[in-house]
């Protein structure tokens, strides 16, 4: 999409999409997310900690609000050796409130780093409601306090979240400073395999299912517009199944680390 | 060739010839210029103690003042550190670790490991240290030992001006992230320091003086008050073998046993409080690995269980001196 190689993501908790969207290696991830030697962390990391250095993927991470001040780093990095790279940190509406996104926001505007800040808003930060979490109407207002664009987008619309990302992706490129995009968005499933979300309305869920999944707003808009049809659409859904049905077999038929990878990989020297 | 220069001159030059020397090191901090987007000089301080001056007029934006926001500057140099640069970042003092621990620990620490191996993080967090100027319990501690604790990091305390700068030149040029510890009443202090470029392995103490009754295990500012000891211990006939540990992480342990082996007697000085510290950690190596070559139990020479205080005369109190060395070293000798 906008990015390339010279571009660097930092995810967080929830870190596989990020993760094969920068580029890694789905058969790979797989093998991590089972703990598998094969991985692509050697097994090391696993579904908290994916990442992949070579792809400009800095890792999913296990604390919220870890990945905004690296983002600095890397925008930093690509401003002092030109390579006109840019700097990602996708986080939550919880992230949203760390101290250290607030700083990275006024690092990032006082050295005007080529950052962009995606706040994916679902409404949730574990069980308690970003209504009562997050103190102002949009986590985007913040982004005047920091003398930035802060631009609210309905995250359930591809297209829209395209051209907001294209447009800040653009701007930090050209060197004018970072960017905060707030996707708002919902989320079906829990913070856990298991949670039973008490915590939400009768029927939130499934009145979310039925009127606003963006897949289905996706398809209906490539359908209506002609860009792809039905059979196409549901030929790339098979493919992916079938992808991902594969890794699986692959990642729970692959070994384990070798018990001497304990203690390799701390550091480079000792 | 060696001219005396102090401490603080010593980490001043090793920064300004590992920056002429790879243009990827780059140098952050609060006022490490001092006086960005001020109307006066824009190179006022080189740091609250002027250890960086003169760097900023040397390599421009190479140096860079931060907002007073550690937890986005210390993790802005862990990122840059993983994507093609070799930044020295400084934490004003070592206390501030409380606010920017999380990227420390959680992430320069953790992604060689987490990532299977396939990260390099080459960051310098340069930091000061240590009690002795009377700034109290949130500016004066020694807190190298929480460090030590954490694997992925490198923990380097220099004791003299050589040290300083050789120590700090290794850990600019080292790949693993690297806490780089300054005692600030060390900073004055001159000694014999190459013009020239040099290095100092991690991991190799330093025997600075040989002894055969007893051996002080030590490090950073309290080497000097190990050695006052020893002149005081040496009119008393007794021998003192001093090492000097450089480095807490990786830590030397082959010339502490080597020597505690040759003396059979252990003092460990540290200037740190004494629980999980460094003495501890010395003193449970030795029983461990030479218990048979010890003539008498270990004693420990600490600051005590308490924050620093800020009237003069506590803080004087606090901080171990020659003659609580003196005494535990005659206590191991048998001679109290």
């Amino acid at each position: 999409m906008h990015l390339d190689e010279r571009d660097r993501i930092a995810s967080n908790h929830r870190g596989h999409g990020h993760s094969i969207g920068k580029g890694c290696d789905v058969h790979d991830m797989m093998a991590e997310i089972y703990g598998r030697g094969t991985g692509l962390c050697g097994g090391k990391g696993g579904s908290m900690h994916i990442a992949d250095l070579s792809k400009g993927m800095m890792g999913a991470n296990g604390i919220v609000g870890g990945g905004p001040p690296l983002i600095c780093g890397a925008g930093l990095a690509a401003k002092q050796l030109k390579t006109t790279g840019v700097a990602i940190a996708f986080f939550g509406d919880g992230a949203s409130n760390q101290g250290t996104t607030m700083e990275s926001l006024n690092l990032a505007s006082v050295w005007n780093l080529p950052c962009i800040f995606v706040v994916e808003n679902n409404g949730y930060a574990e069980a308690t409601s970003s209504k009562y979490s997050v103190a102002c109407d949009d986590a985007a207002d913040r982004a005047s306090a920091f003398n930035m664009p802060g631009i609210v987008v309905d995250g359930h619309d591809f297209f829209a979240v395209y051209e907001v990302a294209g447009e800040a992706i653009k701007r930090a490129r050209e060197g004018k400073g970072p960017t905060l995009i707030e996707c708002k968005l919902n989320r079906y499933y829990g913070h856990f395999e298991g949670d039973a979300q008490t915590y939400r309305g009768k029927d939130e869920v499934k009145n979310l299912r039925a009127t606003i999944d963006c897949l289905d707003r996706f398809r209906a808009k490539v359908t209506s517009t002609k860009l792809l049809d039905d059979a196409e659409l549901n030929a790339i859904d098979d493919d992916i199944a079938e992808l991902i049905d594969d890794a699986v077999a692959k990642a729970k038929a692959a070994p384990m680390p070798m018990e001497s990878e304990l203690l390799t990989d701390v550091y480079i020297s000792y | 060739m060696a001219r005396k220069i102090t401490y603080q001159q010593a980490i001043g030059e090793a920064l300004a010839q590992e920056m002429a020397r790879d243009e990827t090191v780059i140098l952050m901090g609060e006022d490490v210029a001092g006086g960005a987007g001020a109307p006066g000089e824009d190179d006022a301080w080189g740091g609250v103690l002027g250890v960086t001056k003169g760097l900023y007029g040397k390599f421009g934006d190479r140096v860079l003042d931060t907002p007073i926001t550690e937890s986005a500057f210390i993790g802005a140099a862990v990122g840059a550190a993983t994507a093609g640069l070799r930044p020295v970042a400084e934490l004003m003092f070592i206390d501030f670790m409380g606010v920017c621990f999380d990227q420390i620990f959680n992430q320069a620490a953790k992604f060689r490991y987490m990532f299977g191996g396939n990260a390099e993080t080459p960051v310098v967090i340069r930091t000061m240290y240590g009690a002795g100027m009377r700034a109290a319990a949130q500016h004066s501690q020694c807190l190298y030992p929480v460090f030590t604790h954490i694997p992925g990091l490198k923990v380097v305390t220099p004791a003299t001006p050589y040290d300083a700068k050789g120590l700090l030149i290794q850990a600019i040029r080292d790949n693993d992230p690297v806490i780089f510890c300054e005692h600030k009443s060390l900073y004055t202090l001159e000694g014999d320091v190459p013009e020239e470029s040099y290095t100092i392995p991690f991991g190799e103490a330093n025997v600075t003086r040989e002894g055969d009754d007893i051996t002080i295990v030590t490090l950073g500012r309290m080497l000097h008050v190990a050695h006052e000891a020893a002149d005081l211990l040496a009119k008393e006939d007794i021998s003192c073998e001093i090492v000097d540990l450089r480095t807490t992480s990786p830590m030397d342990t082959d010339t502490i046993i080597e020597s505690v082996e040759n003396t059979g007697r252990l003092v460990v000085l540290d200037e740190s409080t004494p629980r999980c510290n460094i003495a501890t950690d010395v003193s449970a190596i030795v029983s461990q690995e030479a218990f048979a070559a010890l003539k008498a139990p270990i004693r420990m020479v600490t600051a005590p269980h308490v924050p620093v205080p800020f009237a003069g005369n506590l803080e004087d109190l606090y901080i171990p001196d020659a003659g609580q060395v003196c005494q535990a070293v005659r206590t191991v000798m048998g001679k109290d």
